[in-house]
């Protein structure tokens, strides 16, 4: 069994909560002056076009391989995408082939062979043999559901996959599956029920599952082909289970237990008891993620995502590795680390980098190296100039909690004038994390944009996830015109010209913004957006859409949205609804919606948007009908058109201004208006 | 002479009803289980069946009548000549024929055009012809089986076959009905005497009739021959029986390899490849799953189609989302909305370099692949876009080929087969935009397009693989059977031939190459003249057929069949012919048809039997 290496857990916990208590209440909100004095002093940036403003980075997967010696990298071609291997020390690369089929890929245990993925296929290829070709050898049955699961640790060059199979001879479809890189597999569990996490031990036996019970998620221990519960997680919390310690029968958690935020935690199997081992020092966030050592079990890093990426260990050496790393680079840092080589890859991302940057660190002489600078000019990413900075704000709300956010201002342009647009995320569980999204092409065209991350937003504590539970129409809605108060009192924005926009949840807030603020906004868009929440979530608890990991969505609504079987509540959040308030809308709206969506029946959108025509209100409706509730990452031409609407839409009613199309945008603008 | 017609009408008038009654019958039926007159193929081999019996009955059981007793002195004994009484009775049997068959089926048009909205064109109308000449041509093969002495007369139905065959392959069949019927009114003719138990037959009638003797002997003697030896297989070896045919033979024979996996195909194709090239792929092809393109359009069809010979729904475009359906109208080369009464009229064409909507150049050909109906033309490929209700033009290929099939989806690829080359295309592309596709890689063919069985496409993490077995029309003498593998690299788009594997015919030369022991005259001219007259349009261009290679043990056979039929025949012809140029025509037709003139001498040339006057006499 992997061992604990944090042996001062106690007194390390201690100190975790002193730090929190002390940053909760230093929370203050933003003071923006700054901010406005350097954007106005800015000259104006280059305009670029939607296209761009749409491309892809030409590298999309980067992984350092176990000895950190080499790194593979997967890069978008005009057919398909190429597979490359890079010797760190030369910094030389070589390209593996080229495919059309390649989806992904992981370095083995042992680092000496890459395992490949496609929709259809698993295959493997030794890139440090020069006339190896890669080799498929497992063929996916679509019909048993079958799907990469990860690579076996306890194996040197094995993977695991997890299917369904449609026997019905023993009752138990759900199976974990080993395979080699011969194709020949070894069923290493099999269950009425699916297998969400699991643990291996040294020896390759599953030791650890983690299955939906009937209202939490259950930790089960297997000795041979029996199982026994020893924890529960509850309903929201898909606890990930890290390692387990078979001396102290401590089991290693990453979740929310007891906590307020998502931490890392150990609870004994014997006694019970449970253990902080870390949560965020800042008192902010969730831990986002949390990487091991395969080999030795050690943490080598946890993350927090507040107003950035914060990376911390429980090791004072390598807390030292990420604090200079975050010192020196700006924006989200993705670290690979490791001890058993002396190189990290960090990947860089914040709003003002295009397309991100990738370094080698070398941890003995601390000196970031860019890498794959060549490939990255090849995807002619928009340079730093056209592009703003997402600040990171903080305000207070009109009840006094205190919210997060990010704001985009124009370069070069006097603030107070700018027209200001809010854009609300989807979700609602769900929050902006503050890198580079397409709308920068709104803000080069000189809009101020505000992206709240409104309560009920993840990422920032249980309270905060929990803070808009049954008030989604209500002070979820006006959490997000606090928001714009506030930036508007920093002297940012037009009070008279402002827009609202949002895709799903963010799209259902557009329409209750509009029907509650009809004053406060100029125009609005609503891509996907439900229009009647209590609807649209029975409706997907009745298509098993959204499950909590096996546990229904009815069961996680409970606890998230609201109890569905108290009348008075349900009542008054029907009456707040937009399906309720839509007589409010005055301002001209445009709605869009994918035939496809499988979350959002495109029948609500059309009576809603047919409901606005018929009492004659400015509404403009969009449908999409060869696309679902989001467009495909490879539909570039649909993704562009939205940008484009948006940014027409906008022009036209905020700016009176047209803007430049192009004959595929034009086809789609003429192809699915419906009105 | 109109006497007789109208008696003889009155006698066969219950020709009429219960024929027309069955026609009606299949015809409601049809039109019950969804379509009339574009219900294709199915119902034109039907009712032609229904043609072939009723019609054949109906001349035999006519003359069969006339040959009772005293009737046929009767008839004879009219004051008109003999032809008249010929064409008399058979004016009466057309009269009924069109009261059975034709008015029913123009009624059944008119009724069509008239009351519903299905599109009625020039071609449902001419289809009457083909129902006439069809029913004529079988009902004057049972008066020639009655009428003749020869024992071989059945044989003569061979020619309305012809007309159905042709139908059955989209060909000519009007054409060929109407030859049939008139080539078999001569016959018939040329047996109408006035002693009818003469059976010397008149010098023309031998000439008309050798002809589809001929045909029919060699096409009853080579099915016949190339059973038996099949009997052979089964009864020895089990083949057909315990063991499928394609099973029975080894792994290196087209029919075998034609029933594999694809995978399976490929990982024979590749036992001819370089081990490093079978180390790289045979183990992966055990999990790789191929796609499989068959060569789907061999003709194309002509403005003259009749409705017997359309596949169902072939021409028609549904769009559910629109409610709307899009039928081919081959009058106005374009699509026609069959729910013009509802909408108004609406047409759908090509669009040309304006913009503006102009017709088809030729009849296209409609599949349904991966979702989207294809209208496919010689050289172009459109897709029908339902929210503009308008035709897309997506594929183009240059004019000195055509296509052979449609879009087929191969995981990340699109592809297609002309005559000359194999096209792939992204099909995210196809996806994310309306405009012509670019194609992405261009495989030429390895050989004839006639000859191509299949392409089976695998794509591979780094590569896509692609086996083209030929051998469809191997039997033909003209091409070989082989498998030829191809490798295409992503990055490079180069294309590399892995492998070249002969395969060969499974059964003995002797079982393909019979058909030129029995006759090689009528095997040439049934091959390259008669064929390829009953079809329809071909895909053009053809390829290079390589010249027949026969092999010194068929040369042989063929020889010495050839003069043994020759021996025969001056030996049996002594006793069968009068004079010495007749004797010496059926020696010369045994040496230019081999067994086939032997054996139509023999039926053709009954012994002469000496005709007694005095017993005519006497039943006067």
């Amino acid at each position: 069994m992997k061992k604990n290496y944090c042996n001062n857990v106690f007194k390390c916990a201690l100190l975790f909560f002193s730090i929190q208590l002390a940053a909760q209440n230093s929370i203050i909100e933003t003071d923006l002056a700054d901010e406005i004095t350097t954007h106005q002093s800015m000259p104006l940036p280059q305009p670029f076009s939607i296209q761009q403003a749409i491309s892809k980075s030409k590298i999309s997967l980067v992984q350092l391989s176990p000895d950190s010696k080499h790194l593979f990298y997967i890069a978008n071609e005009t057919k398909g995408v190429s597979l490359h291997l890079y010797a760190v020390e030369t910094g030389t690369s070589k390209k593996l082939f080229q495919s059309k089929i390649l989806k992904g890929a992981n370095w083995s245990i042992d680092g000496k062979i890459l395992f490949l993925q496609g929709a259809d296929y698993l295959a493997y290829i030794n890139p440090f043999d020069d006339k190896a070709k890669a080799q498929i050898f497992y063929r996916f049955n679509h019909k048993n559901e079958e799907t990469f699961f990860g690579l076996d640790s306890s194996q040197s060059q094995q993977i695991l996959i997890r299917r369904k199979v449609n026997s019905k001879v023993d009752n138990k479809p759900h199976q974990l599956v080993r395979l080699n890189k011969k194709g020949e597999e070894t069923i290493l569990y099999a269950d009425k029920v699916k297998i969400y996490d699991f643990l291996i031990d040294d020896s390759g036996h599953l030791s650890f599952i983690r299955q939906p019970g009937k209202h939490k998620h259950i930790i089960y221990q297997l000795n041979g082909k029996q199982k026994k519960p020893v924890y529960s997680c509850i309903v929201i919390d898909k606890c990930r289970m890290v390692k387990f310690d078979e001396e102290t029968h401590e089991l290693y958690i990453s979740g929310i237990a007891e906590y307020k935020f998502r931490s890392y935690y150990s609870v004994n199997i014997k006694t019970m008891s449970t253990n902080l081992i870390h949560q965020d020092p800042k008192g902010l966030s969730d831990l986002s993620s949390l990487k091991i050592d395969e080999a030795t079990g050690k943490v080598l890093q946890l993350y927090y995502l507040s107003d950035q990426i914060y990376h911390y260990a429980l090791d004072e050496n390598l807390n030292n590795h990420y604090q200079w790393l975050e010192s020196n680079l700006v924006g989200n840092l993705y670290i690979s680390s490791n001890i058993s080589g002396n190189n990290w890859l960090v990947k860089q991302t914040h709003a003002k980098l295009h397309h991100h940057k990738y370094f080698i660190y070398n941890l003995n002489t601390k000196t970031l190296n860019p890498i794959l600078q060549d490939s990255r000019f090849a995807g002619k990413p928009l340079s730093s100039e056209q592009l703003v900075a997402n600040i990171p704000i903080t305000y207070q709300a009109s009840d006094g909690m205190m919210l997060y956010g990010y704001l985009m201002l124009p370069a070069g342009r006097k603030l107070s004038d700018v027209p200001l647009l809010t854009h609300v995320h989807g979700g609602p569980f769900n929050r902006v994390i503050g890198g580079y999204n397409p709308i920068q092409y709104l803000v080069n065209q000189g809009y101020a944009i505000f992206q709240p991350n409104f309560r009920a937003s993840t990422g920032y504590g249980l309270d905060y996830m929990l803070a808009g539970k049954e008030q989604y129409s209500t002070r979820v809605q006006q959490d997000i015109i606090d928001g714009i108060d506030f930036i508007l009192e920093q002297g940012i924005g037009n009070k008279s010209n402002m827009g609202v926009f949002g895709h799903s949840f963010g799209g259902y807030s557009v329409l209750s913004l509009l029907s509650q603020y009809p004053e406060v906004f100029q125009a609005g868009i609503a891509t996907a957006p439900g229009t009647n929440l209590l609807k649209l979530l029975k409706t997907m608890d009745d298509k098993r859409i959204n499950e909590y990991d096996g546990l229904s969505l009815k069961l996680a609504l409970k606890v998230l949205f609201a109890d569905l079987n108290d009348k008075d509540t349900i009542k008054k959040m029907e009456k707040t609804s937009p399906v309720a308030t839509w007589a409010g809308i005055t301002k001209p709206l445009l709605m869009w919606g994918g035939r496809l969506d499988k979350r959002i029946p495109i029948t609500h959108l059309r009576d809603f948007a047919l409901k606005l025509k018929q009492a004659g209100k400015s509404i403009e409706f969009f449908e999409d009908k060869k696309v679902g509730h989001n467009p495909s990452r490879n539909d570039v031409k649909t993704r562009e058109a939205m940008l484009y609407m948006m940014a027409e839409f906008f022009n036209r009613h905020m700016k009176n201004t047209t803007t430049e199309s192009n004959g595929d945008i034009d086809t789609y603008m003429n192809r699915y208006r419906v009105y | 002479m109109f006497e007789l017609y109208k008696n003889e009408i009155k006698r066969l008038k219950f020709w009429i009803f219960i024929p027309a009654f069955i026609y009606l019958l299949l015809n409601s039926s049809s039109s019950y289980f969804g379509e009339y007159k574009d219900s294709g193929l199915m119902i034109g081999n039907v009712h032609s069946v229904l043609f072939a019996i009723v019609s054949v009955l109906m001349g035999l059981v006519q003359f069969h009548a006339y040959k009772k007793d005293n009737r046929w002195v009767y008839l004879i004994n009219r004051p008109i000549s003999l032809s008249s009484l010929c064409l008399s009775l058979i004016a009466a049997a057309a009269t009924i024929v069109l009261f059975q068959f034709v008015v029913v089926d123009l009624l059944i048009t008119l009724t069509m055009d008239s009351t519903t909205h299905f599109v009625i064109e020039k071609r449902h109308y001419f289809q009457a012809f083909y129902v006439f000449f069809i029913s004529m041509a079988f009902y004057l093969t049972g008066v020639y089986i009655q009428l003749c002495h020869s024992k071989g007369a059945f044989l003569v139905i061979i020619l309305p076959i012809f007309g159905v065959v042709s139908l059955l392959l989209e060909g000519p069949a009007i054409i060929i009905s109407m030859v049939a019927a008139v080539w078999l009114l001569l016959l018939v003719l040329s047996v109408f005497k006035a002693n009818i138990n003469n059976n010397q037959n008149h010098i023309f009638g031998k000439i008309f009739a050798i002809v589809p003797y001929q045909l029919g002997l060699f096409i009853i003697l080579t099915l016949l021959l190339s059973f038996l030896m099949q009997l052979r297989y089964m009864l020895i070896d089990g083949a057909g029986i315990d063991i499928s045919w394609n099973e029975y033979f080894a792994n290196d024979v087209h029919k075998h390899i034609e029933y594999l996996d694809g995978n399976a195909q490929l990982a024979l194709n590749l036992l001819e490849a370089d081990p490093s090239i079978q180390n790289q792929y045979l183990t992966q092809l055990k999990n790789v799953k191929t796609v499989s393109i068959y060569p789907e359009i061999k003709s194309h069809y002509t403005q003259s189609l009749m409705p017997y010979q359309q596949k169902i729904y072939q021409m028609n475009i549904t769009d559910k989302v629109n409610d709307e359906e899009w039928v081919f109208s081959l009058d106005k080369m374009l699509f026609i909305n069959q729910k013009q009464s509802q909408n108004g009229v609406k047409l759908l064409g090509i669009s040309n370099e304006s913009g503006q909507m102009q017709a088809f150049e030729s009849v296209p050909t409609l599949r349904n692949n991966f979702g989207r109906r294809q209208i496919i033309t010689k050289h172009n490929i459109y897709i029908y876009d339902t929210d503009f209700q308008k035709l897309n033009l997506r594929v183009s290929i240059p004019k000195d080929e055509t296509l052979i099939t449609g879009l087929h989806a191969i995981g990340s690829t699109l592809g297609l087969i002309t005559t000359k080359s194999v096209y792939l295309y992204d099909a995210n592309k196809m996806q994310n935009s309306s405009g012509l596709l670019v194609p992405e890689t261009v495989v030429n063919i390895p050989g004839a397009h006639e000859n191509l069985s299949q392409v089976e496409i695998a794509e591979m993490m780094d590569s896509t693989l692609v086996s083209f077995l030929f051998g469809k029309t191997r039997s033909t003498g003209h091409f070989s059977a082989k498998q030829v593998a191809i490798e295409l690299k992503a990055d490079s788009n180069s294309i590399k031939t892995l492998a070249v594997r002969p395969l060969k015919q499974g059964f003995t030369e002797i079982y393909y190459k019979m058909d030129w022991v029995v006759s090689p005259v009528i095997q040439w001219s049934y091959q390259n003249a008669i064929k390829p007259m009953l079809k329809s349009n071909p895909v053009n261009p053809r390829s290079p057929k390589i010249p027949i290679n026969l092999s010194n043990t068929i040369l042989s056979l063929t020889i010495i069949v050839a003069i043994i039929s020759v021996f025969l025949t001056f030996w049996f012809s002594k006793n069968r012919t009068k004079t010495a140029a007749q004797r010496w025509s059926w020696v010369g037709l045994s040496i230019l048809t081999s067994i086939i003139g032997f054996l139509t001498f023999m039926l053709l040339s009954d012994k002469n039997i000496k005709i007694n006057p005095t017993k005519i006499k006497e039943k006067s």
